[in-house]
């Protein structure tokens, strides 16, 4: 009867360790699925973070497997021994709790790899995806920005082209008039070099009694003309 | 106004500016030898001014009846003389040459021909007008001058 009840213990804490996995894996997939939401920049702590979860969750259903394995093995050399009666029914139900248990417990690691893959691919995609805008915005942006750099260079130049015309045009006439002043300034200096020069010779070359004349008949005429009229 | 004197007695000291400018400085000297009296009238004649001078301007106080052996009348006589070589005409003479003492002699007898009246020489030298002359006299103007002659061919 001790033994009886000492197997009905196994049983049930073999249970209830079960019942811990299985909450333990299903907290482990919410975690999961709340993990997807995050953002892109923490992908990579996130993807390290369920690495670590899933390594952990495989150890322990594999412990748990072979524990349950373990247990099972016990419990039905342990069987043997019981009343016929109870036995059977105890054995039965311990026997289908375990085979549910361990259904329950392979199925929950299936759903959990295919799950992971599903949430790789769909990262990979999403990965993908946003490189891809990326690219292309980029691609557009650089597009668009060459576009608006050629339109100002051309823009620029055409002024550079103008601005240097009209400077050239100043400068040229301001050269014209330059040299116009020049040429008449050298004009007249010449003009009065050789007038003075022509005026000094005439000057020296004329004699002192000449000079003379030239005056008493310069005096005589201003008297015919009445300029020395009183 | 007052009536300025004949200065014809005068007139070898009164041909140019320069000369009435010396001969107005003379008279200003002999002026004050007669007002300090420290001299007899005689002496003051003999030893102040040039005989020359002083020959011809006791005989124009004699043609004036000033009496040159009195001060008084000899300070009163003088001052009118300087007057009156003030008040005389001046005739603006350009020359491209520096005329001589004697040409200039030679110009005062031409111009007396026409005036016959003592008139000054104010006189410049320009080369530039290479011979003849620019006459101005009594706000009248002629340029005589042969640098006219040629811009006027010109």
């Amino acid at each position: 009867m001790i033994l009886d009840n000492i197997q009905i213990i196994f049983v049930i804490a073999t249970i209830t360790i079960l019942g811990g996995i299985a909450v333990f894996i299903y907290s482990i997939l919410k975690k999961e699925h709340e993990f997807q939401e995050k953002e892109k920049e923490t992908f990579q702590q996130y993807k390290r973070i369920l690495k670590k979860a899933h390594t952990q969750a495989r150890s322990l259903l594999e412990t748990t497997s072979a524990a349950s394995q373990e247990l099972w093995t016990e419990t039905k050399a342990t069987n043997e021994d019981l009343t016929e009666n109870l036995d059977k029914v105890l054995q039965t139900m311990a026997q289908k709790h375990i085979e549910t248990m361990s259904k329950q417990a392979q199925l929950l690691q299936n759903d959990y790899k295919n799950k992971v893959t599903q949430m790789q691919n769909q990262i990979d995609q999403n990965t993908e995806q946003m490189i891809q805008n990326a690219q292309k915005d980029i691609t557009g942006q650089v597009a668009q920005f060459s576009q608006v750099l050629i339109k100002n260079a051309t823009s620029s130049e055409e002024t550079i082209n103008k601005k240097t015309q009209e400077l050239l045009l100043a400068v040229e006439n301001e050269i014209t008039e330059y040299k116009k002043q020049r040429l008449a300034k050298i004009e007249a200096d010449v003009s009065q070099i050789v007038q003075k020069t022509y005026q000094e010779v005439l000057h020296t070359s004329i004699p002192e009694d000449i000079q003379q004349q030239l005056i008493l008949e310069a005096l005589e005429k201003a008297k015919q003309e009445g300029i020395l009229t009183l | 106004m007052t009536e300025t004197m004949n200065l014809i007695e005068l007139s070898p000291y009164l041909q140019t500016t320069a000369d009435a400018k010396l001969l107005s400085g003379l008279l200003t000297k002999l002026h004050e030898s007669f007002f300090k009296k420290q001299q007899s009238p005689d002496a003051i004649w003999a030893k102040e001014i040039p005989a020359t001078l002083s020959s011809s301007l006791q005989k124009l106080a004699a043609e004036n009846n000033v009496s040159t052996s009195d001060p008084s009348s000899m300070q009163s006589f003088l001052v009118k003389v300087q007057e009156s070589i003030t008040a005389l005409p001046q005739l603006e003479l350009t020359l491209s040459i520096a005329p001589t003492k004697d040409f200039i002699k030679q110009i005062t007898r031409t111009i007396a021909r026409q005036s016959n009246k003592l008139v000054l020489i104010a006189l410049k030298v320009d080369q530039s007008i290479i011979a003849g002359a620019q006459i101005g006299f009594q706000g009248r103007y002629k340029d005589y001058s042969l640098r006219k002659q040629l811009e006027t061919t010109n």
